[in-house]
């Protein structure tokens, strides 16, 4: 073997691990894992510096030959190269033959003849292919005749080791007690296993003497059916082992070649049944063994269709390509199954009775396959390349690739024409049955005409000119778009536009567009979870370089709406809206621009007003001020030159129609935000374009998934008239609006969702009048709802559920909105709870149709809420325990019966403390005993799901959010301790946690990353408060070491975040399957769809492509986000999600109770086949 | 009348083809002119070529180092498919075409550039592939021996000692780039810098790399060729600066190749492309800059086989790490099927 490749440091390390392994002795330990990590190089190096120590032992000196050739044989299966693998293999085979006769009564004496006699075998094998490439036909006898005496030679040896592996098995009892004797029992295993391996290896040599014979000469026919047999004699001895059933696999190989097809296919099947299970079973696990066993039975399966008798092409191409799926199919068995279907493929391509457009689609995708098998060296490659030459010529194709690049660009060119042809079929509503093939087929047009684009560059050299070479890379550029390779998209366009734009301006400006495109269909394949700042950034830097390089031309403003987009979605509307409102007057977008503009600078003042004073990143009043006036100013500029775009009976249809329909309501919330209700119900209701109007459907129409007729706009701006109405006392009129709301919805559930957003709302709003100390609004705000509210109570015996479940809610947002003015909260709170009570007791008199029953938990479940923010935490036990006897295993009632304890331990009441311990493990509870899982248990049950794939984001969220109050809790419990030693404990286990946690977390969200290193920190500053010495992992450079923490350095302490690891391979399907039972309960809540604020919901709207604005996809999506429990009826009386990691202002060191502290925006996740989101870049045809 | 005109013109063209016939018309690229030089070139030694050019056949002395290309009166047909393919990194085509064109009994000029090419060819095709290291050195050194009077003298002793370095022979290697700094001009000077300082990189010294790497650095660079030997040498520094883990300052630097350097000096952009990829391996938080320069090779630089298969390799790996294993698996699929005998495909864990 040659060692030439070397690194210098080869030998550095060789020697150093010899040294090191020369003092312990661990010799085979060490050579085996050298092998194991491939490093059969240092391996053989090792060996060879072995044989020159002077005090080795003999034993392991002995062994040294038949070390080599192991390395060796293992080497030689991962070389592709036929000559070096080769080369390899015969090296081994000669140091076996020199280990054997230098020590014919070592142990392993037996297994190197086998290992030897094997490789004669092997190179029996590559003889006979040899002998049956179509390039070698001349010397075919010669191949066939050396691959025989290999064959001999092998059978010598073999039967010589099954002689002495029979005798060996022989020698022991029959019946050996495992228990009694397991060291015999052990040993005799072993002597069979190698005797039935023996076995398999005769018969082997007997198929293989087979395949050197033609098909048609008498010996074909007898080794065959002489291997039959001697592998059914193994089968039938050994059927319930793997040796046995390879004897079988191979038996079906005997009859499948000596075209027995039907009982070679009997056999595969049945092997292929091995480990399957009934439909709706838990599919079985099975061995590395088996599934290579079964890979290759399919294989020959897919032959045996593909045979004359039985022309199963069309199965061979299905079942081959469900094969192929998420596997690598450049394995040995993955070529021959891929070769079987360009076979299937070929021969569908030649059959006269498909019409000719399905013919030339089969013999593309053959010729596809056939090229892909062609690249690997081994027993497809000639047999691929005759394929290829007879498809070209099938195909009416110059069997030679185009020689220089006018000719390789004429071709390419012809067939990016082609491809509007294939997006006509595709969008042709008569295709629809047919989409699927459709979309096949042009994708391995896209292959080939990449292919060609390819070989045209690479054709290119100093006398093509340099705007068709531009133009081709262009084409290039936009064929990797629209296969979705976006990076090379991106790649080769900015190359154009930053190499080439003197040359062709026009062709510059278009790459760069085309670049930035990319960057926007890359962040939309960024997969779940992951961040996205490279793609926005790398989209900012291009759509920069537009606006600078030509500042002048459309692409420019294309761009500038882009940046403004890419800013929003960046968390940095203000930048955005800077973006936006430099596309000039005289451009088309002009109006949209503004309107955007609007929306940006009203989405930054609504995210920056709440944020605490001690927040740095808080924006003074002023600033804030300034946002709330250039919103105004953009969004009244927007409005009235979109009103003066559009014709008086504007019918909705209309390009600018929505933005301009979403930016009246955002405007309208301007006005309500300052006090000038009647404005903003002009607004809404006025003519000509009135909001109201534009989003009524015809009765009995269902109502769009995407758009401002939606259900959820429309509740929207129900909801910001009703808050109008409230704000003017107009109580009939609000109570018309709420009765539109309640139409809106053609359940109680969606009533209900919509009655509970309100409530948020008016918290969130309460909240920022507060935060901006405007107690005058404040005051006024209260004092209409407090009225409005004593109304509608007065008339509670005339009300519906859905109106009741408003009063609460309201009374319950207003409580939590005024969280510092704990007398207030206390007053409001006591109302919700009392509508709360009322509702659950008008169900009970009032009957079915008022309520349906099924929801009355949902309503107690909020009551819990109420109860627990009053401290009632009793009664708030009581009515969890229902709740949790009712829906054992709704995380919504579980989240809330641990919040219910935490909060509880946490209240200072007598020995409360001790509720710690309940809400970290869980409690039975009541007389029903019903589980409240606690913490850890339900974090533990979350994670699973994560592990196995099986969770979303939000239920992600959730799982760190129940990680996260465990550990709050064992930190709350420690600090609850007198006594030092138990607190030190109790420090020691939240620490512990902690750390625990982290270690098996990679993937854990920014935010939640800053809430667990806060949490971390302040339980280490606990222990060193409480005097304990210990130490924490820290990063040193590349290194992790123990780091001791001190009173000065504890501050510096930084959990340890799992790194991305390089070498860390995709996890194995197996870790997927949630095997677990125990997790199957897990009922998750429906996901409440409506958890933006207003403005964020309107300004989702304008955003082209709908990237990152949750709500925005909600309208334009589909389909609602559907229910994903069976306990769908808890999740609408839910609190919904906040919109944005929280930021409420809470006790000092206390968790978020009673609202997640997970919940974010959840950005849209597009689907394969969704309309790519803009810009879109121009199509080849229309470049110059 | 009819027969006797048309005789007349075909003794016309006769006369003309036997005119352009007689006229050996050799062409030289010269760098920096538009226009080619034709005529015959009468004389070739280590640093110039004379040519009798024009009409008049003046005597034209054209200096070795800035010659681009000749094409030799009567070559043969193929020696240009062959250079376009050398150029576009088939190598295995361009060879089987020089080796063709070697065994036509070449002219006298054109034996040794045949010589040459094919010598130059084996070497590109040994960074990629390190069994056909030793070839190259013994054609590589057959040529220079033979032809010690080439116009290809100098760039072939660039060449040797290269693959000297490739093989760690560092005694050979010094000894090529002493020899090649003895040309006569700045950019091969330059050359020779860079390449003793890589020698010196190589054999772990990497402050006296450095410093070497800095002194080409800071010399004047005025041709394009200058330009380029400058960010050569920047590449080296960058290098450095990553043996030192100055990685963010190694980016800087290698920004500056990938974004000024010519779009035809593909080499040097591909090495400056791996490079960052190597820096952003480095630095936390930057995977996707790190894919992102890798693909830079994959897209545009393909025919610099040793950097493609090292991107290849890398990107085999970093898809994996941003959740795109699909794309980590087709590249591992292309570095395996392309370069089977790289070092690259045979490092754990490839394949």
């Amino acid at each position: 073997m040659k060692r030439s490749w070397l690194s210098p440091i080869g030998p550095a390390i060789v020697l150093a691990v010899v040294a090191s392994a020369h003092a312990a002795e661990p010799y085979n330990e060490f050579v085996q894992g050298l092998r194991d990590r491939r490093y059969y190089d240092f391996a053989l190096l090792y060996l060879d510096s072995l044989e020159n120590w002077p005090d080795l032992p003999d034993e392991i000196r002995q062994a040294i030959p038949f070390e080599k050739a192991t390395t060796l044989q293992q080497s030689a299966r991962s070389i592709r190269n036929l000559e070096k693998k080769t080369e390899q293999l015969t090296q081994a085979e000669a140091l076996l033959e020199q280990f054997v006769k230098a020590n014919p009564l070592h142990p392993r004496a037996g297994q190197a003849n086998s290992e030897r006699a094997r490789i004669l075998l092997g190179r029996a094998e590559v003889e006979t292919m040899k002998a049956r490439s179509p390039s070698n036909s001349s010397k075919k006898v010669e191949f066939q005749q050396k691959a025989r005496e290999l064959i001999k030679e092998a059978r010598a040896v073999f039967q010589d080791a099954h002689d002495q592996f029979q005798a060996k098995w022989k020698s022991y009892r029959t019946f050996i007690d495992q228990r009694d004797e397991p060291v015999l029992f052990r040993e005799r295993r072993k002597a069979e296993i190698a005797y039935i391996r023996s076995q398999l290896d005769l018969a082997l040599c007997t198929y293989v003497e087979s395949q050197t014979y033609d098909p048609k000469a008498p010996e074909y026919a007898k080794f065959l059916t002489k291997a039959a047999l001697e592998f059914e004699d193994i089968h039938t001895k050994y059927r319930s082992l793997v040796a046995g059933l390879y004897a079988r696999m191979w038996q079906g190989k005997c009859f499948e070649e000596q075209d027995e097809i039907r009982k070679a296919l009997g056999v595969y099947n049945e092997l292929l049944q091995h480990g399957k299970t009934a439909p709706g079973e838990r599919p079985k696990k099975i061995s590395q063994t088996m599934e290579d066993l079964q890979n290759k039975v399919m294989q020959f399966r897919l032959i045996c269709l593909n045979h004359e008798q039985r022309k199963d092409y069309k199965v061979v191409i299905q079942e081959a390509t469900d094969w192929m799926r998420g596997r690598l199919p450049r394995t040995k068995v993955g070529l021959a199954i891929m070769w079987e279907r360009a076979r299937a493929r070929e021969s569908l391509g030649k059959v006269r009775t498909e019409t000719e457009s399905e013919r030339t689609k089969y013999l593309n995708a053959a010729l596809l396959d056939a090229r892909y098998i062609n690249k690997w060296p081994g027993e497809y490659k000639d047999v691929s390349a005759s394929m290829i030459r007879r498809l070209l010529v099938l195909l009416n194709k110059d069997p030679q690739d185009p020689k220089d690049f006018e000719t390789a660009f004429g071709l390419a060119d012809s067939l990016v024409k082609q491809i509007k042809g294939f997006k006509d079929e595709i969008d042709d509503p008569k295709n629809n049955a047919k989409v699927k093939e459709l979309k096949q087929e042009r994708e391995v047009h896209y292959a080939e005409t990449i292919r060609v684009l390819k070989l045209a560059l690479t054709l290119a050299d100093d006398n093509t000119e340099l705007k068709q070479a531009n133009r081709a890379r262009y084409l290039l550029a936009f064929l990797y778009y629209l296969t979705r390779r976006s990076y090379e998209a991106a790649i080769l366009g900015e190359f154009v536009s930053t190499h080439f734009d003197k040359e062709n301006a026009q062709l510059g400006l278009d790459s760069a567009y085309l670049a930035m495109a990319a960057y926007v269909q890359a962040q939309n394949q960024v997969p779940k979870g992951q961040s996205k700042d490279f793609e926005m950034q790398q989209m900012a830097r291009l759509a920069n370089m537009i606006t600078s390089n030509w500042p002048e031309s459309d692409r420019a403003n294309e761009a500038r709406m882009t940046l403004g987009r890419i800013y929003g979605e960046l968390k940095k509307p203000v930048e955005g809206a800077e973006w936006y409102s430099k596309v000039p007057t005289t451009a088309p977008q002009y109006t949209t621009a503004q309107l955007a503009a609007g929306q940006s600078y009203w989405t930054a003042y609504l995210e920056a007003a709440p944020l605490p004073d001690t927040d740095p990143t808080k924006p003074t009043v002023e600033e804030l001020q300034k946002w709330q006036d250039a919103a105004m100013k953009h969004l009244d500029t927007g409005i009235a030159k979109a009103r003066t775009q559009l014709p008086e009976n504007a019918t909705g249809t209309e390009e600018i129609f929505a933005e301009y329909i979403a930016a009246k309501v955002s405007r309208a919330q301007i006005h309500i935000n300052q006090g000038e209700d009647q404005k903003a119900i002009d607004l809404l209701i006025g003519d000509p374009h009135s909001v109201m109007k534009a989003i009524i459907v015809p009765e009995g129409t269902e109502r769009p998934q995407k758009g401002i007729k939606t259900q959820q706009f429309a509740g929207l701006s129900y909801q910001l008239l009703l808050r109008g109405y409230v704000g003017t006392q107009s109580i009939d009129l609000a109570l018309t609006a709420m009765a539109e709301l309640e139409n809106l919805s053609p359940d109680a559930e969606g009533v209900m969702r919509i009655y509970v957003q309100l409530g948020r709302e008016l918290e969130k709003e309460i909240e920022r009048l507060q935060k901006l100390g405007l107690t005058e609004r404040l005051l006024s705000v209260r004092t209409s709802f407090d009225e409005f509210l004593d109304e509608l109570y007065n008339r509670k015996d005339s009300m519906t559920a859905g109106s009741l479940i408003w009063i609460a809610e309201t009374y319950n947002g207003l409580a939590k909105g005024l969280g510092d003015d704990q007398v207030a909260a206390t007053d409001y709170f006591d109302k919700a709870s009392k509508t709360y009570l009322e509702i659950i007791e008008n169900a009970q008199t009032r009957g079915a149709n008022w309520l349906d029953p099924s929801r009355i938990v949902g309503v107690k479940l909020r009551l819990v809420n109420c109860r627990r923010q009053q401290g009632e935490f009793e009664t708030a036990k009581k009515l969890i325990t229902e709740v949790l006897t009712e829906k054992p295993s709704a995380l919504d009632a579980q989240f809330e019966g641990a919040y219910v304890f935490q909060d509880w331990a946490d209240s200072g009441q007598g020995d409360s403390w001790k509720r710690f311990l309940d809400a970290i493990n869980g409690v039975e509870l009541g007389k029903g005993k019903v589980d409240l899982w606690g913490w850890g248990l339900t974090s533990l049950k979350l994670q699973r799901r994560m592990d196995a794939g099986l969770s979303t984001p939000a239920q992600d969220s959730k799982m760190y959010e129940a990680r996260y109050n465990s550990i709050w809790c064992r930190h709350r419990f420690a600090l609850a301790q007198s006594s030092t030693p138990k607190r030190k404990l109790a420090l020691e286990a939240a620490k512990q946690e902690m750390e625990a946690f982290v270690a098996i977390s990679a993937d854990v969200q920014e935010q939640w990353q800053d809430k667990f290193e806060t949490i971390y920190s302040e339980v280490l500053q606990s222990m060193v408060e409480a005097g304990m010495k210990f130490t924490v992992k820290q990063r040193q450079g590349d290194r992790e070491v123990d780091a001791q923490v001190t009173s000065e350095s504890v501050a510096d302490v930084r959990l340890l975040w799992p790194d991305p690891d390089l070498d860390k391979p995709p996890p194995p399907p197996e870790t997927l399957v949630d095997d677990d039972d125990d997790d199957d309960e897990i009922v998750v809540a429906a996901e409440p769809p409506a958890g933006m604020s207003w403005p964020t919901l309107v300004f989702g709207l304008l955003v082209a492509g709908g990237a990152a604005f949750g709500v925005y996809y909600m309208m334009t999506k589909k389909g609602a986000p559907k229910p994903v429990t069976v306990y769908a009826d808890i999740a609408p009386i839910m609190p919904p999600q906040a919109t944005k990691p929280v930021r409420r202002k809470r006790v000092a060191g206390k968790p978020q109770a009673g609202k997640s502290a997970t919940a974010k925006k959840r950005p849209p996740t597009k689907k394969a086949g969704d309309r790519p989101a803009k810009p879109r870049p121009k199509p080849p045809q229309e470049q110059s | 009348m009819q027969r006797r005109i048309t005789s007349l013109m075909a003794a016309g063209l006769l006369a003309a083809l036997s005119v352009t016939d007689a006229r050996a018309l050799d062409t030289i690229t010269v760098a920096g002119e538009v226009k080619a030089v034709a005529g015959e070139i009468v004389a070739v030694s280590k640093t110039e070529i004379t040519i009798k050019a024009g009409l008049k056949k003046e005597e034209r002395k054209v200096a070795a180092n800035a010659v681009l290309e000749i094409r030799f009166d009567k070559q043969p047909a193929g020696l240009k498919l062959a250079r376009d393919a050398e150029a576009a990194g088939r190598y295995t085509f361009a060879l089987e075409k020089y080796t063709a064109a070697l065994a036509d009994d070449p002219s006298q000029f054109l034996k040794p550039e045949l010589e040459f090419l094919i010598a130059r060819t084996t070497a590109r095709m040994a960074m990629a592939d390190t069994t056909k290291l030793a070839e190259a050195v013994k054609l590589l050194s057959g040529f220079l021996s033979s032809n010690a009077n080439s116009f290809r003298y100098y760039p072939a002793l660039a060449q040797l000692g290269d693959i000297y370095l490739a093989q760690s022979n560092f005694a050979e290697a010094q000894t090529t780039f002493t020899k090649l700094e003895q040309a006569p001009w700045t950019d091969y000077k330059m050359a020779a810098g860079t390449a003793q300082a890589r020698l010196l990189l190589k054999q772990n010294n990497v402050a006296g790399a450095r410093a070497a790497f800095e002194k080409v650095t800071a010399m004047q660079a005025n041709s394009e060729a200058e330009k380029t030997r400058r960010y050569d040498a920047l590449l080296g520094k960058a290098i450095c600066l990553q043996r030192e883990g100055q990685h963010e300052q190694a980016v800087k630097d290698l920004a500056e190749i990938s974004s000024q350097a010519p779009a035809g000096e593909t080499r040097l952009l591909a090495e400056a492309y791996v490079r960052q990829g190597d820096s952003y391996r480095q630095i936390e938080g930057r995977t996707k800059d790190a894919i992102l320069a890798y693909l830079h090779v994959d897209v545009l630089f393909e025919k610099e086989a040793a950097l493609h298969a090292e991107s290849l390799y890398w990107l085999s790996k970093l898809w994996n790490v941003v959740g795109h294993p699909d794309r980590a698996a087709a590249a591992d699929d292309k570095l395996q099927s392309t370069y089977q005998n790289s070092k690259w495909a045979s490092k754990p864990n490839a394949g």
